[in-house]
């Protein structure tokens, strides 16, 4: 076996209650890695890609890869979710940070596949190298904190009172119980496998959490290379004023102003991108406000140099409360995008999200496109029982995640993502969505590549399979035009295909504020004793892009259809700020796109996934008949 | 006799270094470069000026800086003449997700 894997993954048929564990192959590591990779090959291998997300024969992989908990590894602390999505139907990863993966690992084991669903409510207790089913029934309806506890409490009997800290717990919350399709996991009580109801699968198969807790390590094949490369990686990310002083003081919402101030933080459900209360609840005012310093540093994922993470702490009624968070995503979804301006209103929606077990991505943005459903008149005021959803309310605001958690009246169509809500009020133009998946904080009218970006990524509406971002505003590696057009469509495919390797390593993206694929590649090659090029690397990537896409085309029929974006954005120009007068031009970087992809009406040629070693994915394309050209 | 008003912003560790967020640059002139303006506020320049250059010569490059919220690059960079009105926005660099 390679370095860096422990070299094991359980297989748990919830139905039969049976564990039976399987080594991994090491030519199928060399083309997928892991993670998000190799969750995506197995996933293409063993889910029918028609298969019910909610239904028996879905899966759900918890997936670590090489790099995860190797100390040294900077951003290393991470695991991801794999599965069919009850949201879009696409093939589905999700990424988290926190300390649960690494200790995934050090339990004796590199994936769990969840498959077939339980009878009961369970949890699964994975420790030095072995994996028991217990009873969840007592755990059942209790938020991720209360779960968490609740657990560690229970194991701490077996592992002793002093090493209970070193068990890490991955659970869903209420949310994921009730099956909303915006429900997420949550490991270490505030990070999230947050996108793509992931949550819901794992409630839909009656698994309450995971606990892990062991003292394995992972090897590495070649130590003396591995020190020179951290030593590298290191300097790298110290001389980078983005992850040794942005990062670490401001956290991600040093983003707020930055994005508002270029015209593109969407507000009001992508009416507008100027919110011109942005200063409030950006992360100069959260650093100086409302963060507590000590507990911010527990906050920090395993093994990270950067540390992002933010703590908050509210004691003004009404909204006290405290807890992780919140991060630029959240205040942007609970803050511009419902007109909020609360910062403590804002911060008591992230904590609850994270208590009932939500992505808060999308429960904000999903309240968003209520209160424009409602500011269009589309929704009966007594299905709002009294609560008056208004922009910039803060009490509608953390009203509607609770109802959304329980899906109580409203909180039930809430709970199905913006897709279905605006569907079944009349107005699906409303549903700022791509693929089903909410939209993320940036408006792409003024950020062209990063439109692109949106509309071709294969698990929906996301800011994290290509985040143009970098080069269109922030300058990272390199400036460009932010409205250009140009070469937007190669730069796109680069950035898909990197990250789809960084998510597979399992890494954090933030590493690449001040690494890039070189540094992954010595990384790989040190960790696991492979000798593979930054191309080989990439080509990995592009295969995952392709698999991802074969997935898609099977379950629902993806292509060029799908790769497109909200008629407003396309369709109706940003009315004011510097962006003015702009909407995304789609169609000639979709051009582009395919040409780099090899592509034909956004889905794979035989020769393209030939190429790629994917003869067998071309062949269940033509078996129905679903290969282009 | 003042004939123009700029508004420059600073952001993050800039705001903390200097201790004001924004402030009205007056300039008694009809139009201004970027680099010339600001010369005119002392502190900004004192502190930037040690990494950027004494002309400013790597502002660009050091942080990020939008006039109007354009980035300058695809103004006219250090150049970029700025008029009544105008607003200067300059972040330290920054990322996240
Ligand atoms: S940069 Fe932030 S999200 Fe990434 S690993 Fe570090 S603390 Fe976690």
């Amino acid at each position: 076996m390679p370095g860096g894997y422990i070299g094991k993954i359980a297989r748990v048929n919830l139905w039969n209650s049976r564990v039976s564990c399987e080594s991994l192959c090491e030519s199928t590591l060399m083309k997928w890695i892991g993670g998000r990779g190799l969750g995506v090959y197995l996933a293409l291998k063993e889910i029918p890609p028609k298969a019910d997300p909610f239904g028996p024969l879905n899966k759900a992989y918890v997936m670590t890869g090489p790099l995860t908990g190797i100390l040294g590894v900077p951003a290393s602390g991470r695991w991801c979710s794999v599965t069919k999505s009850p949201l879009t139907n696409t093939i589905h990863d999700a990424q988290s940070g926190g300390k649960f993966g690494p200790y995934l690992k050090f339990a004796g084991f590199d994936a769990i596949v969840l498959e077939e669903v339980s009878q009961h409510p369970v949890y699964l207790w994975v420790h030095d190298g072995k994996v028991e089913i217990r009873d969840a029934c007592h755990l059942w309806g209790a938020d991720t904190h209360a779960t968490t506890d609740a657990i560690v409490e229970e194991l701490s009997a077996e592992v002793g009172k002093s090493e209970a800290k070193d068990i890490k717990v991955a659970c869903i919350g209420p949310a994921g119980e009730n099956l909303s399709r915006i429900a997420c996991i949550i490991n270490d009580k505030a990070r999230a496998a947050g996108r793509g109801g992931h949550g819901a699968v794992w409630g839909s198969k009656k698994v309450k959490a995971i606990a892990v807790y062991g003292r394995e390590k992972p090897p590495i094949a070649n130590q003396s290379k591995f020190s020179e490369v951290v030593k590298e990686a290191m300097r790298k990310i110290k001389e980078s004023p983005v992850t040794s002083e942005s990062l670490p003081k401001y956290g991600t919402a040093i983003l707020v102003n930055i994005i508002n101030n270029a015209g593109i933080f969407p507000t009001r459900n992508f009416q507008t991108g100027v919110f011109p209360d942005a200063r409030l609840i950006s992360g100069e005012t959260i650093a100086s406000t409302t963060i507590d310093w000590e507990k911010q540093r527990e906050e920090v994922c395993w093994g990270c140099p950067i540390g992002c993470a933010r703590y908050s702490r509210i004691t003004k009624p009404p909204f006290t409360g405290e807890g992780g968070g919140p991060e630029y995503e959240t205040v942007w979804s609970f803050g511009a995008h419902t007109g909020v301006s609360d910062l403590a209103a804002v911060s008591k929606a992230h904590f609850l999200t994270n208590e009932l077990g939500l992505d808060a991505i999308s429960a904000g943005h999903v309240i968003g496109t209520l209160m424009e459903l409602v500011q269009r008149g589309k929704v009966p005021e007594d299905v709002l029982r009294g609560l008056k959803v208004e922009w910039g309310n803060g009490e509608a605001l953390v009203e509607l995640v609770w109802r959304m958690a329980y899906r109580s009246g409203i909180g039930c169509d809430l709970a199905e993502g913006a897709k279905r809500l605006a569907e079944k009020y009349g107005a699906p133009e409303l549903a700022m969505v791509v693929r089903g998946q909410e939209l993320p904080a940036y408006d792409p009218r003024g950020v062209q590549g990063h439109g692109l970006a949106y509309a071709t990524s294969n698990r929906g509406g996301c800011h994290l399979r290509a985040y143009l971002i970098s080069p269109e505003v922030l300058g990272v590696p390199k400036l460009v035009d932010r409205f250009d057009i140009k070469d937007k469509g190669p730069l796109v495919k680069e950035f898909q295909d990197v990250f789809a390797v960084v998510d597979s390593l399992v890494v954090c993206k933030f590493d690449t504020f001040a690494l890039w694929t070189d540094d992954f590649t010595k990384f790989m090659n040190a960790v696991t004793g492979w000798e593979l090029s930054s191309k080989d690397l990439e080509l990995i990537g592009e295969r995952i892009y392709n698999a991802e896409r074969v997935f898609n085309i099977l379950s629902f029929g993806d292509g060029k259809e799908y790769d497109t974006l909200p008629k407003r954005l396309l369709e109706e120009p940003m009315p004011e700020g510097p962006s003015k007068g702009r909407v995304v031009k789609l169609d000639e970087m979709l051009n582009d796109y395919y040409k780099a992809r090899g592509w034909i009406n956004g889905r794979p040629t035989r020769a393209k996934l030939e190429e790629l070693g994917l003869k067998w994915a071309a062949d269940l394309l033509e078996d129905e008949g679903l290969l282009p050209g | 006799m003042i004939s123009m008003k700029v508004l420059v912003e600073v952001f993050a560790n800039l705001q903390e270094k200097l201790g004001w967020a924004s402030r009205y640059v007056e300039v008694d002139a009809q139009e201004i470069d970027l680099a010339n303006l600001i010369k005119y506020v002392q502190d900004l320049y004192d502190l930037i000026s040690k990494e950027t250059g004494r002309d400013l010569e790597n502002l660009l490059d050091n942080y990020l800086v939008f006039v109007n919220g354009i980035h300058a690059q695809f103004k006219g960079g250090l150049q970029t003449l700025l008029r009544d009105g105008d607003k200067v926005s300059i972040f330290p660099p920054a990322a996240g997700g």
